[in-house]
């Protein structure tokens, strides 16, 4: 659970630090980012940063604002992407 | 450093996420950094004009594979491949042209690159690859005038490596081609270009002798025996003496600061013929047994030069580190065998200097001892000027003037307005009448000082108050106010406050002009 938490944590400091976007609480990780000022240039810069502080790669069918629009969606895809991660190098 | 730089990049990649952080990052302004991205298919469309009229920096990064699109191949037929080269030079050439009719801010033109190109691996005449990059390079570098650069990004991706350059992953996804590496070398690139532009440079660099400029020590080892030419250990020094001259030759105060015999010293200037840095080279000798603090802070009042503004070299860990506790703001290094010469990059360069002015400033260093003999043998200072006979010329300013008058303002911090000039606005206030610019020369009976400072003046408001430090104590700020309340009656002068110039805001104040501030720099 607690890495669950620091997971979430971690995913708002990374959306907060974009000066494009409203300020976002850790109570409103379902709330659309497209209406808080997220484009496709946040996006990606919210990607790659996300890709870089968990060490994982999100597969490509995920690389669209739809599928990572709100703080949970990027959580369960962080979650998912580091499972694979963890079972491609115990292999 | 202007309020709210402005940075545009021009690219036909993918660049706003990745370029965008580095650049902010690179310049520490945080929101004083503005960026844009602009895709370069739409530079000419109306709306993109204000943004590269308003911009203070235009990065232009074209993509080779990018631009050629599905005609990525090299040729054998050897005149269809010149004619597609010629084809590309043009394509650039008009768009620099086009880009130079609206863009009043310098341009930053990153030239083509090719190394992630598969045909290497496949043709036997790699060379053609590299000429398909290296003519419209040559042809653009030809064709890019004085105040913009052309920077050699094969010399950037040589420098991280080519398996370390580019990024398959970000470049299918969103067609940025380069990774993290580049890009925080190209945000680097583009603030060391920055700072060249407005001059923002260490100004002197104070160096040991024993086992910086030669190896050994001269007291101990004897002028035969110290190591200094072109074999063995002595190469290092020699090599090391060869980047200080030409650190001279584009601008650098050299001087020297060392713990010996004065006489041993200068034998070795006059004597060794290894020495490729000779006494006219110095400005300021400081060789004695006192503390090399106070000798650095003696060195920083003699030539007038912040200390900010020094970087001293010295292979004992000791008095580097001594310097760094008295004086926090000098750059100090220490020097070693292996040194890092990547430590120098503290130097922002101009590559085109004009070198009869530089010889023209050491010659002044040199003399200001005559000039402190003068001064100590005076009644007073009216004395000491009347001895002087400083000579002060105002004369209305011509084009071929421009380059010094801008790295005037741009270098002066102490007795300036703040007002910083580029060559560009100087040739656009020109074009538009605005104001009247004089420049100031200054001579003495022991040199010519030469072009020193510069004043404009807007109806009754001074606009720009410019003189440089090393002309000061001579009565020339008295004589450059005196002349603009007799022939244009000032009423008030515009200020801009760049931390060292308090002082003449106030010595303004006291001789009645209003100060018209324009906040701080």
């Amino acid at each position: 659970m607690s890495d669950i938490y620091q997971i979430q944590e971690k995913i708002l400091e990374i959306i907060n630090q974009n000066p494009e976007l409203d300020e976002i609480k850790p109570d409103q990780i379902d709330l659309d980012l497209s209406n808080i000022g997220m484009d496709s240039i946040t996006f990606i810069r919210i990607v790659v940063e996300l890709e870089e502080t968990f060490n994982i790669e999100i597969p490509d069918e995920f690389l669209l604002i739809p599928e990572m629009n709100t703080v949970e969606k990027m959580m369960n895809i962080v979650l998912a992407a580091t499972e694979m991660m963890s079972e491609s190098i115990s292999e | 450093m202007k309020n709210n730089l402005f940075i545009l990049v021009i690219s036909n990649i993918t660049t706003n996420p990745f370029l965008d952080l580095k650049l902010r990052s690179a310049f520490c302004f945080g929101e004083k950094c503005i960026t844009r991205h602009l895709l370069l298919s739409d530079i000419y469309a109306a709306d993109s004009k204000k943004a590269l009229v308003d911009a203070h920096q235009i990065i232009v990064l074209i993509n080779y594979c990018e631009m050629i699109g599905k005609s990525n191949f090299v040729s054998t037929d050897e005149a269809c491949f010149e004619k597609k080269q010629e084809m590309l030079a043009s394509e650039l050439q008009n768009t620099y042209s086009y880009l130079k009719t609206i863009c009043k801010g310098q341009i930053v033109w990153f030239g083509l690159e090719s190394n992630n190109n598969a045909l290497k691996y496949v043709l036997g005449n790699t060379y053609l690859i590299t000429k398909s990059i290296n003519d419209p390079n040559k042809t653009l570098y030809a064709t890019i005038n004085n105040d913009d650069v052309f920077v050699d990004l094969n010399a950037i991706i040589a420098e991280v490596g080519i398996n370390n350059s580019y990024s398959y992953k970000d470049k299918n996804r969103w067609n940025a081609i380069y990774s993290n590496e580049i890009w925080e070398k190209i945000a680097e690139e583009v603030k060391k270009q920055y700072n060249i532009f407005i001059g923002s440079t260490k100004k002197c660099i104070i160096l040991d002798c024993d086992n910086v400029l030669w190896g050994g020590t001269i007291a101990e080892d004897g002028i035969e025996n110290i190591k200094l030419g072109q074999y063995g250990e002595g190469r290092i020094f020699s090599e090391f003496q060869e980047l200080l001259v030409s650190l001279y030759k584009h601008g650098v105060i050299l001087t020297v600061c060392s713990k010996n015999d004065f006489n041993d010293i200068m034998r070795v200037f006059h004597e060794h013929n290894g020495m490729i840095i000779k006494e006219e080279h110095i400005s300021c000798f400081m060789v004695n047994w006192e503390p090399k603090v106070n000798n650095i802070q003696l060195i920083s009042d003699k030539l007038k030069i912040d200390l900010d503004s020094i970087v001293f070299v010295d292979d004992s860990l000791f008095e580097i580190e001594t310097a760094k506790a008295f004086f926090p703001q000098i750059t100090a290094f220490l020097f070693e065998k292996n040194f890092n010469y990547s430590l120098l990059s503290c130097f922002n360069l101009k590559t085109k200097v004009c070198y009869h002015e530089i010889e023209r400033r050491t010659e002044t260093y040199k003399t200001d001892t005559l000039r402190e003999e003068l001064k100590n043998s005076s009644v007073d200072f009216s004395d000491y000027l009347k001895k002087l006979k400083v000579n002060i010329e105002l004369r209305t300013a011509t084009s071929s003037e421009y380059r010094r008058i801008s790295e005037i303002t741009q270098r002066t911090n102490r007795c300036t307005n703040g007002k910083r000039y580029t060559v560009e606005e100087l040739k656009y206030n020109s074009g538009n009448n605005n104001g009247n610019l004089f420049s100031v020369y200054v001579s003495d009976c022991f040199s010519d000082l030469g072009l020193v400072g510069a004043m404009e003046v807007c109806e009754k408001t001074v606009t720009l108050f410019s003189l440089s430090c090393r002309s000061l104590g001579r009565g020339v700020e008295e004589r450059m106010i005196d002349y603009l309340l007799e022939l244009f009656d000032v009423r008030e002068i515009v200020f801009c406050n760049t931390h060292k110039n308090e002082w003449l805001m106030e010595w303004f104040d006291k001789k009645g002009i209003r100060i018209k501030n324009q906040g701080v720099e």
